[in-house]
């Protein structure tokens, strides 16, 4: 098996054996999408989806590498003669099946809460495939930044929500955009951005890392 | 040849010389009253001549001459924020605590004409547009801007090893420096309310009496940038490198 398939498989597993890290983000996009129902009589879905999995991305990040730095996971990393790169890409995408992907995939049952349905629902859930693995890689330079701080949390937000706008304004455009091709030019701007995100976040990420540790 | 080489080794040592706080100290002493002058100078004339003399403009009448604060703000703000970043690289890249200092010093000056161009906009936005905020894209971004500017302070204050946090917050911010054209380009989606730009290389917006001002007003802004940064940088060298000797020889005290 290799390596990598080996971090991702370990964090899945170490997520079902402590089922609470999968249901706290499902129950706070729930419950987000609720009170904001409750709150606001005229919502718009794709405003309340995009705004819930930006701030889900922002509170489940400081536990991405938490534990892993508390216990010293962090420098085994480093010392493994793995590239950075593809252990840094098993690790969020690993958080990002844990966090975003249940909520993706139970989207039709939430379109009903939300009066979105039909084709605009298919091309939110496209456009959320494409957005939220960018709130995570962005969400994970966050926690390794504030790796070691005492109540990071909030600075976490801080650091990291203006770096997220670009995702959150693409993903809002595509819903209220009209025409197919309208759509189709926002979401190949959205995969370039994800292509970029892949591309430089890990690195970033790995060099922020290796300051935490030196 | 030896003349040749000596020549292209002379400005390195200076280099070399100037990275190190003791003699950046020393050499700043020097160059910031030049800056101090300058401010004056350009200040002096560009507020009396703007504010005075420049005519009004024909739609805007009066409520123009704000932009004699507001677009060196702005325009500083964003300099700014690339000097930061290009010093941090400096730092990552050549292991200079010189570069984090200077890299340090300019953050809260960053924000401060962040704030003004915000402000003063919104005050010229107010009887122009109708309103004081408005979502459009460059409001936008300058507002991003800010929090970028505050998110890289807080990451420096909240770290208590401080060569940790010099590490930390020059990556910060390089990763803003590549983002902030990205929040641009993506916040220009909507309908911008802005109008267009009004220095131009090729094509002036605006008459010349109304102009020179404006560029003496901005060279004014650089002048004061510069001055305060020095007087950070040196406030910082000695905090910093109070356990050094030569600092305790300069015989200031607590």
């Amino acid at each position: 098996m290799s390596p990598y398939l080996y971090i991702l498989k370990t964090d899945l597993l170490l997520a079902f054996r402590h089922p609470v890290r999968i249901v706290e983000p499902f129950a706070f996009f729930v419950l987000c999408i609720f009170s904001w129902t409750f709150a606001t009589s005229s919502s718009n879905g794709a405003t309340v989806v995009w705004v819930t999995a930006l701030l889900s991305s922002v509170i489940s990040a400081p536990q991405l590498f938490h534990t892993e730095y508390d216990e010293g996971g962090i420098e085994q990393h480093l010392l493994s003669s793995l590239p950075l790169y593809g252990i840094i890409l098993a690790k969020v995408f690993s958080h990002w099946l844990i966090t975003q992907l249940p909520f993706i995939l139970s989207i039709p049952v939430w379109g009903v809460f939300l009066n979105v349905g039909g084709l605009t629902l298919f091309w939110m859930s496209v456009a959320l495939l494409l957005g939220t693995p960018i709130l995570s890689f962005v969400s994970a330079l966050g926690a390794v930044a504030v790796l070691g701080i005492r109540r990071g949390s909030g600075l976490v937000a801080l650091v990291i929500m203006p770096l997220m706008l670009p995702t959150l304004v693409l993903g809002m455009s595509i819903v209220e955009a009209t025409t197919p091709e309208g759509i189709k030019s926002l979401l190949a701007l959205l995969a370039a951005l994800l292509v970029f995100t892949i591309l430089f976040f890990p690195w970033a990420i790995g060099a922020l890392l290796k300051v935490q540790v030196e | 040849m030896r003349s040749f080489v000596g020549w292209t080794l002379l400005p390195q040592r200076a280099v070399h010389q100037l990275s190190s706080p003791k003699y950046f100290y020393a050499v700043s002493r020097i160059i910031s009253p030049w800056f101090a002058l300058g401010f004056l100078v350009c200040a002096t004339y560009g507020l009396i001549s703007g504010l005075l003399f420049a005519p009004p403009d024909y739609q805007q009448g009066h409520g123009f001459r704000i932009i004699y604060v507001h677009v060196p703000a702005a325009f500083l703000s964003l300099i700014i924020y690339v000097v930061m970043a290009s010093a941090s690289a400096v730092g990552l890249i050549f292991r200079v605590k010189l570069a984090y200092m200077l890299a340090k010093s300019c953050a809260p000056l960053g924000a401060s004409f962040t704030l003004i161009a915000l402000v003063t906009g919104s005050i010229w936005g107010k009887p122009m547009w109708g309103t004081w905020w408005v979502w459009d894209a460059r409001l936008t971004s300058e507002l991003i801007l800010l929090f970028l500017y505050l998110g890289y302070m807080s990451l420096g204050l909240s770290c208590e090893d401080s060569k940790k946090a010099d590490s930390l917050s020059a990556w910060l911010a390089i990763i803003g420096v590549i983002n902030i054209p990205i929040i641009h380009f993506s916040v220009n989606w909507w309908y911008t309310l802005h109008q267009g730009t009004t220095l131009s290389l090729t094509k002036p917006a605006i008459a010349p009496s109304m102009l020179w001002p404006l560029l003496a007003m901005i060279g004014a802004f650089f002048c004061y940038f510069m001055w305060v940064l020095l007087i950070r940088t040196r406030t910082e060298i000695l905090t910093r490198e109070r356990q050094c000797q030569w600092v305790k020889g300069l015989g200031i005290r607590d």
